[in-house]
């Protein structure tokens, strides 16, 4: 019998959660395909372009979003960009591999200049798309229930993948904020990235655990592995019911971190997005989003989830993520540096044009307005009185709710001197278990010392609590503590108002809510 | 009716003009004769292919400079605003 072989990924390259167990099947790197080659004849290339956009009229389907895509496709094997240079390298009726490669890299470098990071992703579709184009291999051996290992996913992959029914999608490289990423987690298929070279054992059988970032290949105990699926699939049939649950007291919401993922926990039944970070709309790019464009997400994310509460945090970034825009200093230490309100204060034009943007989306729905890494009072009233000067300017009569982040021990130390100022309060507790222990989450030497578990930090959080409820305030939790469903009754009975989570965690913590509650009648 | 007409038109589609919103516009804008150009920021481009269109990255807020020659020119400055107010404020 093979030898059995365990092979740990970090929870962080988790996309999409689920289990599988099937054949791995190794899928070459499309982009890395040669350019080596016979000279395609020019209306031969007409013709797989014509079986290709078949293939992807007839395999998108199945919902609005995924039509849309195949459409977008189809038109970009047909363009009249495309086929005019195309035809220009044409000779005597034929075109080089390598031709075509280079109109798709032209194609590609026009895409990327456009400077929009949500078009640069779709880049990949354009490459996948011409490797399709030259490519005579077709019909990838997939069937049903298969593991996938690929060097790259690919948007039009996934779509592919998701069809022929496969188990779950492994990858080398990858970000959570991909398109292929995001499809995979719509279409809720297990996927993780990350994931070291599996050559040695394509077609072994392979068990996928995309829960605890887990592959084992030639398991042992297959009944075992066959009965945790079936448990979680029906747990995750049944959770669907609690997804739309509601309690008294208590709002389960969802964390969200980019324009796509606001459907997403919509479908997922949040109460709310109790922490919208609006990092996304300010990385990788070189200048500033406008007030407009800003506006138009923030109005889109409240009107999506009116009358519940939207809580949009201020940008929250420090040195160390390198915005070439941002009047930053380069520190030994970011986390404990010029970030989150500190930053916003030393670039006033970038703060007054989101609180510009938030204020004139607020009459759309029920804005919450989050300002992070809060270290002393002065810093709320900073924030209000520059929110009352911009409300008096746009005539806005109601004011948003401020609230602060609970991540710096400063704010629990004195928090009779907050109460006053905000509106209701968020403990960030990964922060503020990496603060309290003075130990680095990302630093695997100290990861000992940081547990947000532990009962310092749940000390912290009731202290908070009761500090707040005699000023009325409300207290959510938006941390990874908050996504433990074994940590739920103890949130519960603390006395928090609000648990944000992954969207993909909604109907599970509405859950352990739900039992919980019926436990304690 | 034949004839030319040139519009400034805000984008307030959330989206932009990316591949979503650019793909529903060139469809729109298959049945039309006339020529569609939309100029942005100093880039003329044909309005009927897709590439073109995402390649400019229009984004939402920003204008847009739209320009419609031929015998449906009224019909394509119609379909174009739609795609491009689809979402907004007009709603």
């Amino acid at each position: 019998m093979s030898k059995k072989v365990v092979i740990e990924i970090p929870q962080r390259y988790i996309v999409s959660e689920g289990y599988a167990y099937g054949t791995l099947r190794c899928v070459g790197n499309e982009s890395s395909r040669s350019s080596e080659g016979e000279p395609i004849p020019i209306e031969k290339l007409r013709k797989r372009a014509k079986e290709v956009s078949e293939e992807i009229s007839r395999t998108y389907q199945g919902s609005e979003v995924l039509k849309e895509l195949g459409e977008v496709y189809v038109m970009i094997l047909g363009d009249p960009l495309l086929w005019d240079k195309l035809e220009k390298r044409e000779k005597d009726g034929k075109i080089s591999i390598r031709d075509v490669f280079e109109v798709r890299d032209y194609i590609v470098s026009l895409l990327v200049e456009s400077g929009n990071p949500l078009i640069r992703e779709r880049t990949d579709d354009i490459m996948n798309i011409f490797n399709k184009l030259v490519s005579a291999e077709e019909n990838l051996q997939i069937r049903k229930g298969d593991v996938v290992y690929v060097e790259k996913l690919y948007p039009l992959d996934v779509v592919h993948f998701y069809r022929v029914g496969v188990g779950a999608i492994l990858s080398r490289e990858g970000s959570h904020t991909s398109h292929a990423a995001i499809l995979a987690k719509s279409l809720e298929i297990p996927y993780m990235y990350g994931v070291p070279s599996l050559e040695a054992y394509c077609d072994s059988l392979v068990f996928v655990d995309a829960l605890a970032g887990r592959i084992v290949v030639n398991p042992s105990n297959e009944r075992g592995i066959k009965e945790t699926i079936l448990r979680y699939e029906e747990e995750k049939k049944l959770l669907e019911d609690y997804s739309k649950l509601r309690f008294e007291g208590l709002n389960v919401m969802a964390n969200v971190g980019f324009l796509q993922e606001i459907e997403i926990a919509k479908k997922k039944g949040a109460d709310g997005i109790g922490l919208f970070r609006t990092e996304f709309l300010f990385l990788n790019r070189d200048e500033p989003p406008s007030e407009n464009e800003q506006f138009l997400v923030y109005k889109h994310a409240l009107e999506t989830f009116s009358p519940d509460r939207v809580v949009v945090r201020l940008l929250d970034v420090g040195g160390d993520k390198g915005i070439p825009y941002l009047e930053l200093p380069r520190e030994e230490n970011p986390f404990l540096g010029v970030r989150g309100i500190r930053a916003l204060i030393q670039n006033e034009d970038i703060f007054l044009t989101q609180l510009r943007a938030l204020l004139r989306a607020s009459p759309h729905g029920n804005l919450g307005i989050l300002i992070p890494m809060v270290s002393k009072p002065s810093e709320v009233d900073y924030v209000r009185k520059i929110v009352e000067k911009i409300a008096s300017e746009l005539e806005i009569g109601e004011l948003p709710d401020i609230g602060i982040m609970v991540e710096v021990p400063s704010v629990i130390l004195s928090l009779d001197r907050f109460l006053g100022r905000v509106d209701f309060m968020s403990i960030g507790t990964n922060d503020l278990t990496q603060y309290l222990f003075a130990a680095d989450r990302m630093s695997q030497y100290v990861s000992d010392y940081y547990n947000d578990e532990d009962e310092v930090v749940l000390k912290a959080i009731r202290l908070v609590v009761e500090g707040a409820k005699s000023a009325g305030i409300p207290v959510g939790i938006c941390g990874e503590l908050a996504g433990k469903v074994h940590m739920v009754k103890r949130l519960v009975e603390i006395g928090v108002t609000s648990l944000s989570v992954s969207s993909s965690r909604v109907p599970l913590i509405k859950k352990a809510v739900y039992e919980m509650k019926k436990g304690s009648e | 009716m034949e004839g030319k007409v040139v519009k400034r038109i805000a984008v307030t589609n959330p989206e932009g003009l990316h591949a979503r919103p650019a793909g529903k516009l060139v469809k729109l804008l298959s049945d039309i004769e006339s020529s569609v150009t939309i100029v942005y920021k100093g880039k003329r481009i044909n309005a009927k292919s897709v590439l073109s269109v995402m390649s400019l990255g229009v984004e939402p807020g920003e204008e847009i400079e739209v320009i419609v020659d031929g015998p449906d020119c009224e019909e394509a400055l119609k379909r174009v605003e739609e795609v491009v107010h689809a979402g907004g404020e007009n709603e």
